[in-house]
């Protein structure tokens, strides 16, 4: 697949998600850094308020001790508790250990006196103290207030201490131990907005991977729904899908069918059919561009939305290249490698149709040109080429009402004598300006419409009117798909029965580009009750094509019709020679003509009557002519 | 130099993940001060000190201060008592008790205001002739 499947709606809401977990998570640890701010202007609230305690405390021992404060405590026991008790009624919940600390002449540090609530953790005097903060060597240095922040291990938050100084030199040093319990308190009032920033951030984070996840299941499934899973290529549910967004100003749709696949699928199996549908796939991605979409359309048809079409020329380049990168390489099945081509038909300006499906049905019937025009080819609408000049329904109906559809006749002549033994009625529709349009250019259109019926009936009414007129055999030619559709088998029979009596001069030519095994019964019973009238039967493009021995045992058809295109390209090989040889052998013994058409020249008309061909047709013998 | 050193020896242990795990620790390091064993014998009768042989492999509980390598006490006399006969090293787990066993304890190991203390005792380091390392020497009393 070149793309892949979007949903708005759904990527909008991914992002928004995204955005709003981003805005959580950026909250988040930006309120981390308020959080550590907030810790600082905490910390120095909490340093200032000690500070003044201490500065009042080490005012108030100066006072009672006196500047010789060390030695006169230690000399007295009740200047000590005195000093104890003043530290005491500073140390609460809140300043858990409040104490004096000295160094001695080792510069080792001593307890002087402690005010802590606690009696067990007090210090005695001249106790050794083992500081572990560097601020207590900075404090002894600088005589200047140090504060550090504590581990959490030892249950408190911060050390806070102060010089006690006379005169510039340092007596001791008051030691406040402030309480983690106090800094909790005061971050309290923050802790909840990061815990819902938190939480909002988890709470984000597994909606955003459950979203996510809903996502991936649903562009999964999506993808199965509208991918073919054989050749991966996009399929009609995907069209469905796309087609209120597909601009028709800025398009161009193409239909393409891969030739003679049923013939493929026949001779060399169902796998075989696989490998090329697969590998035809590939080329045609690898032949348009990224932003054109190709989808599987039917068993081997597909359609292309070519996007961005500045012009026809454009289109048709692209049409063309695809041409090209199928019939140049030949597919590889097994050891055998397959030539295989494909027909294109387009539809350049879908703007022109009302809707898609409109512009689907012009491309399809353009397909339907090109595989009539000899396959591996292009055939535009509306293309400056004559013939492949379209006429609409409007002016086809016009042409019906107005007496414009004319059926020409083209001679058939009898191999061997040289001699015109029959006429092919071939219908032409004449514009006012005396233009000629050919089936190509009309019966496309005309095919699936209403006006069909009408069609078929003016051109069997006007063979039957020359057939009264000069008595000359002439044939007709119906689809297989006539014969199914009820009203039209009922018209035609009708006109057959109000011609009873010349209907032995008419010859039913049965044409089909594959002889449908579909309602087979059916076909050969309303054909049997043609045949009944007299009517002739011939088979069409019997020459190996779409052979159906169903038809060919029960209808017991007078005629075969030998397409020499087809047989020139077969003559070439000995072997399909011995075969085509066999064939019209076959025919012979079952007493059925051969008729071979397209013969455009002298050497084909040699060749027919060597291989022992009855009858033969062309442009060579004589054109298509108007002869009402 | 060496105020470095204690500086980080303590705080080393003092990140360490509970309080537990730092007694266990320092308790080990006092102990491979004092002896070579690679498992040593502690003998306590302070509840504080019950909890650093869950997480210290290295050092192993004795119920009888006559089979223990350290002996950590609040109440050294009368350990001392028990345990004559035994060269054990007695630690005192007070600064009370330490005072008043200076003579026959090797030192004092303490918790006061949530901090490790460490005492080593000068008079008997001396008098048993112990070499004590450069690093411990900052707590020599």
């Amino acid at each position: 697949m070149k793309k892949e499947f979007k949903n708005p709606f759904i990527i909008f809401y991914l992002l928004i998600l995204s955005i709003i977990f981003a805005i959580t998570v950026f909250l988040y640890y930006r309120s981390a850094e308020i959080f550590a701010n907030e810790s600082k202007e905490i910390t120095k609230i909490e340093i200032s308020h000690v500070n003044n305690f201490a500065k009042n405390i080490s005012k108030r021992v100066l006072e009672i001790a006196g500047n010789n404060m060390v030695q006169n405590i230690k000399k007295s026991p009740n200047l000590q508790k005195h000093i104890n008790a003043l530290l005491s009624m500073f140390s609460t919940d809140q300043y858990k250990y409040v104490y004096l600390i000295y160094i001695n002449k080792d510069k080792k540090f001593r307890y002087l006196a402690d005010g802590s609530k606690d009696i067990s953790q007090r210090g005695e005097l001249n106790q050794p103290f083992i500081p572990i903060a560097n601020i207590w060597d900075q404090i002894t240095k600088t005589a200047k207030p140090k504060y550090t922040i504590q581990n959490k291990t030892t249950g408190l938050w911060l050390t806070y201490l102060y010089p006690i100084k006379h005169k510039d030199a340092l007596k001791a040093v008051l030691a406040f131990d402030i309480s983690l319990d106090e800094y909790h308190a005061l971050v309290s009032v923050i802790k909840p907005l990061k815990n819902i920033l938190f939480y909002a951030s988890l709470f984000q984070l597994i909606i955003l991977v459950f979203s996510f996840f809903q996502a991936y299941i649903y562009f999964k499934q999506r993808r199965r729904t509208n991918i073919d899973p054989l050749t991966h290529l996009y399929n009609r549910n995907y069209l469905n899908s796309i087609e209120k967004n597909i601009d028709l100003r800025d398009c161009a749709i193409a239909m393409a069918d891969i030739d003679h696949f049923k013939k493929i699928n026949d001779t060399y199996g169902h796998d075989a059919g696989d490998i090329v549908l697969e590998s035809i796939s590939k080329r045609l991605l690898s032949s348009t561009r990224t932003f054109d979409d190709v989808i599987r359309y039917g068993g081997e048809e597909f359609l292309i939305i070519l996007r961005k079409q500045s012009s026809i020329k454009n289109t048709k380049e692209i049409c063309n290249r695809i041409l090209k990168s199928i019939s140049s390489h030949p597919i590889r099945i097994n050891r055998s490698s397959l030539n295989v081509t494909v027909s294109i038909g387009v539809n350049p300006t879908p703007y022109k149709d009302e809707t898609l499906a409109k512009a689907i049905k012009k491309a399809d019937e353009m397909l339907y040109v090109a595989k009539r025009a000899g396959r591996n080819r292009v055939a535009m609408l509306n293309e400056k080429d004559k013939s492949n000049n379209i006429l609409s329904l409007k002016q086809i109906e016009n042409a019906i009402k107005n007496g414009n559809l004319k059926a020409f006749f083209q001679p058939v002549i009898d191999v061997k004598t040289g001699q015109i033994s029959e006429y092919e009625a071939l219908a032409r529709i004449i514009d006012k300006n005396g233009n000629v349009y050919t089936p190509l250019q009309f019966l496309p259109v005309l095919k699936n419409s209403s006006l069909y019926i009408e069609f078929t009936k003016s051109i069997i009414l006007q063979s039957f009117k020359k057939i009264k007129e000069d008595k000359l055999y002439i044939s007709i030619n119906l689809n297989i798909d006539d014969f199914i559709n009820d009203e039209l088998f009922k018209q035609i029979e009708q006109i057959v029965a109000s011609n009873k009596e010349f209907a032995g001069y008419l010859n039913i030519e049965i044409i089909e580009e594959s002889y449908k095994d579909v309602k087979i019964e059916k076909i050969i019973t309303r054909i049997k009750k043609l045949k009944s009238y007299g009517v002739k039967i011939t088979l069409d493009s019997f020459e190996g094509n779409n052979l159906n021995l169903d038809y060919f045992i029960n209808l017991k058809p007078d005629y075969i019709k030998i397409n020499m295109s087809t047989v020139l390209r077969l003559f070439k090989d000995e072997k399909i020679t011995d075969i085509l040889t066999d064939i019209i052998n076959i025919c012979k013994t079952f007493n059925i003509k051969t008729i071979a058409e397209f013969v455009e020249n002298e050497d084909i008309l040699d060749i027919l009557k060597k291989n022992g061909v009855d009858m033969a047709q062309g442009y060579h013998i004589g054109k298509p002519k108007n002869l009402l | 130099m060496k105020k470095i050193f204690l500086i980080i020896f303590f705080i080393t242990l003092l990140f360490a993940d509970s309080i537990e795990d730092v007694k266990a620790k320092i308790v080990k390091n006092i102990a491979h001060i004092f002896t070579k064993c690679k498992v040593v014998k502690v003998y306590t009768d302070d509840p504080y000190f019950f909890d650093i042989f869950q997480s210290n492999t290295k050092i192993k509980r004795v119920n009888d201060c006559k089979d223990a390598d350290i002996i950590l006490t609040k109440n050294s006399k009368d350990i001392k008592n028990i345990c004559k006969k035994r060269k054990a090293y007695i630690f005192s787990t007070r600064y009370n008790d330490y005072k008043k066993s200076i003579n026959f304890d090797l030192g004092a190991f303490f918790w006061q205001k949530g901090r490790p203390t460490l005492l080593i005792n000068r008079y008997m380091i001396n008098k048993m002739h112990i070499h004590i390392p450069d690093s411990y020497k900052k707590f020599l009393d």
